[in-house]
């Protein structure tokens, strides 16, 4: 097998797609790290004006973070059509009955092409993250790695973006016809940053679910003992504010692709830059996530139902503290909060056992099918 | 120590189906070592598939292939089935430079008389995308060749070519039996090239072989007959029987039939030296067409 992996990387070495790749992937970064600079420098009070920029630690560390790990929603269209065209090429030009008559074993073959895409995508992450470093230093944004351990977040990324290299290695092996997997592929990669946003909003485990209940319906029960609402007003609340109700059907249904892919990887990391953003996921580069934060944002008709209930008298004048539930509520609740060390290695195990159950499946088809 | 054998491709009741479609029914032919085996057959006979399975693309559904040799060493099956397998943005040096690693040969000066072999030498950095159907070839076989295999397997290698390309290809599988002593196992529709390359034939037909014979029994099964028109045929027919031929006198007639291939310039000379006068030369060959035509009846599109 290690000659066809020399045979492959001689090949990737030599494709010219692949090196227009890896300049994209090095003169991306830069440019993202320059326009996000001017984009916070500049001032539109009197004319238009870019101002230098003094950014507090935190955002500079979100910033090393964000513009280094878009390599997840940035590379994949270029690694699909890549790798598609890659392998491909060896079914077009029978250079794939060479290797079979030559002597090579069907699984060498595949393997081969697994290892040596898996290499090029590490590669391309390689570039992509370090060039971002690069762009962040001269553009003087400045580079923030949290003392090496975004490092860490860094290779659990990569891992992850190695479920969609072989999800596109399966398919360009596994068909006969060629642009099958193409179109495949692309569709994959342009359909996966919304998916990953979709995905990443039902990220919650079903534990803290069920805790933030609990703690939000012994709370009614608390109001209506202290006479603020009466027993309908808890029980429509209870109703509404039951699981099936509150986590609405979405949840049932994209919580166990939650659970069982990988793909809430940028929600849950803050990963996806801008859709982080725009979707109102956490945009800090956070030591754990906070599930009771999530919670408690996105449920902002507490405050409006229960100002409604006390007839529109002022919240001021009643105790915030027996009205409402603080983010102190939840805070010792364990299953609330997850650290990013576990989350790694949650992450890192999933991608693995993906990675081990699509590299089979393909290996099955690409030793059975009669594919040359 | 290994046995030596005296074939290197023995195929025992191979059967191949596609689905409820038979390909091949109880195929068995024996490729000797040394040989040019010529298969013959029509359009679906079986040909490729059964040179897809003794190269490895495919597996039979039952029956095996033997191979005198060890063919599961990188390289030792050299074949070109159907295209020539190639990279077209790649040069022919380049092509070979992949196919080297491919079977873990050192890249050296091997690579510049593979090509000079094959008559590609001076192609530089033209890519094989560029190349005439007779180059891209001549380049598929250079490939095939570059492990030095015991055995060279070539789906209809001319087909296509002009010419001057048939001719070029013939040459150079002559040369590769010869000087390297590769055994070669070719199909071609061309029945008339393949009577000049091939040493033994088998007759393929509806998925199996109806016949196996060498190229010297094809020859006496039928092979050059030709009509002398002498009126000496006394002093004729020592002269043709000189020349390897098999003479007869028809006395009926008074025509003298010959067996055999000859060189007409040979023989008219001999004839004139012995005092032997010919007419008249009537030739009608029983030709690889002709049998095969007879060996399975109807037309002949193999």
């Amino acid at each position: 097998m290690l000659k066809l992996i020399l045979f492959e990387l001689r090949r990737i070495s030599k494709s010219v797609f692949f090196w227009i790749v890896a300049a994209y992937s090095f003169v991306w970064p830069v440019i993202t790290a320059f326009f996000y600079r001017a984009i916070m420098s500049l001032n539109l009070d009197n004319g238009i004006k870019f101002e230098a920029v003094d950014l507090p630690q935190s955002e500079v560390l979100y910033l090393t973070w964000m513009i280094s790990v878009a390599f997840m929603t940035e590379l994949p269209k270029f690694t699909a059509l890549f790798t598609c065209l890659h392998i491909g090429r060896d079914y077009t030009d029978g250079i794939i009955r060479n290797k079979i008559i030559a002597g090579h074993s069907r699984g060498s073959i595949y393997f081969s092409y697994m290892i040596t895409q898996i290499i090029a995508s590490i590669v391309l992450c390689i570039i992509y993250i370090f060039s971002a470093i690069f762009g962040l230093a001269v553009s003087g944004i400045g580079i923030d790695l949290n003392g090496g351990e975004m490092f860490g977040r860094f290779a659990v990324a990569i891992v992850v973006f190695l479920v969609m290299t072989v999800t596109f290695v399966v398919l360009a092996t596994i068909f006969r016809r060629r642009a099958v997997p193409v179109i495949l592929c692309i569709i994959i990669a342009m359909t996966s940053n919304a998916a990953a946003a979709v995905i990443g909003n039902f990220n919650t485990p079903t534990k803290a679910c069920k805790d933030y209940l609990n703690i939000r319906n012994e709370h009614y029960e608390n109001l209506a003992d202290a006479g603020l609402v009466d027993d309908e007003i808890v029980e429509e609340l209870e109703e509404k504010y039951g699981k099936d109700h509150f986590l609405g059907i979405g949840w049932k249904i994209v919580h166990p692709a939650y659970v069982i892919s990988p793909m809430g990887f940028e929600g849950d990391y803050a990963a996806g830059g801008i859709t982080s953003i725009a979707t109102g996921g956490n945009v800090e580069y956070a030591d754990e996530i906070d599930f009771a934060q999530q919670f408690y944002y996105s449920d902002e008709s507490q405050f409006t139902l229960l100002s409604s209930m006390n007839g529109g008298e002022s919240l001021t004048e009643l105790d915030a503290d027996d009205l409402f539930l603080t983010l102190n509520s939840f805070k010792k609740v364990d299953s609330l909060h997850l650290k990013y060390s576990t989350l790694n290695w949650i992450y890192v195990g999933k991608s693995a056992i993906w990675i081990a159950v699509l590299t089979a499946y393909g290996f099955i088809v690409f030793r059975r099918k009669n594919l040359f | 120590m290994s046995e030596t054998k005296d074939y290197v491709i023995k195929v025992n009741d191979v059967s191949k189906d596609y689905g409820k479609f038979h390909a091949l029914e109880s195929m068995s032919f024996t490729v000797p070592k040394g040989s040019i085996y010529g298969l013959v057959g029509r359009n679906g006979a079986g040909k490729t598939t059964i040179m897809r399975i003794i190269s490895g693309l495919q597996k039979p559904t039952s029956g095996t292939v033997d191979y005198g040799f060890d063919h599961k060493k990188l390289g030792n099956v050299g074949a070109l089935v159907e295209l020539p397998s190639i990279y077209s943005n790649q040069t022919a040096r380049e092509n070979l430079v992949y196919q080297y690693i491919n079977l873990g040969l050192k890249i050296d000066d091997s690579i510049e008389k593979s090509l000079q072999f094959v008559g590609l030498g001076n192609t530089g950095s033209k890519k094989a995308g560029k190349f005439s159907l007779g180059m891209r070839q001549r380049l598929g076989i250079a490939m095939a060749m570059s492990g030095n295999p015991e055995v060279l397997i070539l789906d209809e290698p001319i087909n296509g070519l002009d010419p001057q390309g048939i001719i070029q290809i013939r040459d150079l599988l002559i040369k590769l039996n010869k000087e390297k002593g590769i055994t070669i196992i070719i199909s071609s529709h061309i029945l008339s090239e393949l009577s000049k390359l091939a040493t033994d034939f088998a007759f393929v037909d509806g998925g199996k072989v109806v016949k196996e014979i060498k190229a010297e029994d094809l020859e006496n099964a039928g092979g050059l007959e030709t009509e002398f028109y002498s009126g000496t045929p006394e002093r004729l027919i020592p002269v043709l029987n000189a020349k390897g031929l098999t003479a007869t006198y028809n006395s009926e007639t008074g025509v003298v039939c010959a067996k055999g291939y000859y060189n007409l310039t040979d023989v008219v000379l001999a004839a004139n030296d012995a005092g032997a006068n010919i007419a008249r030369v009537v030739t009608k060959e029983t030709d690889l067409e002709t049998y095969f035509v007879k060996l399975v009846g109807g037309e002949s599109n193999a």
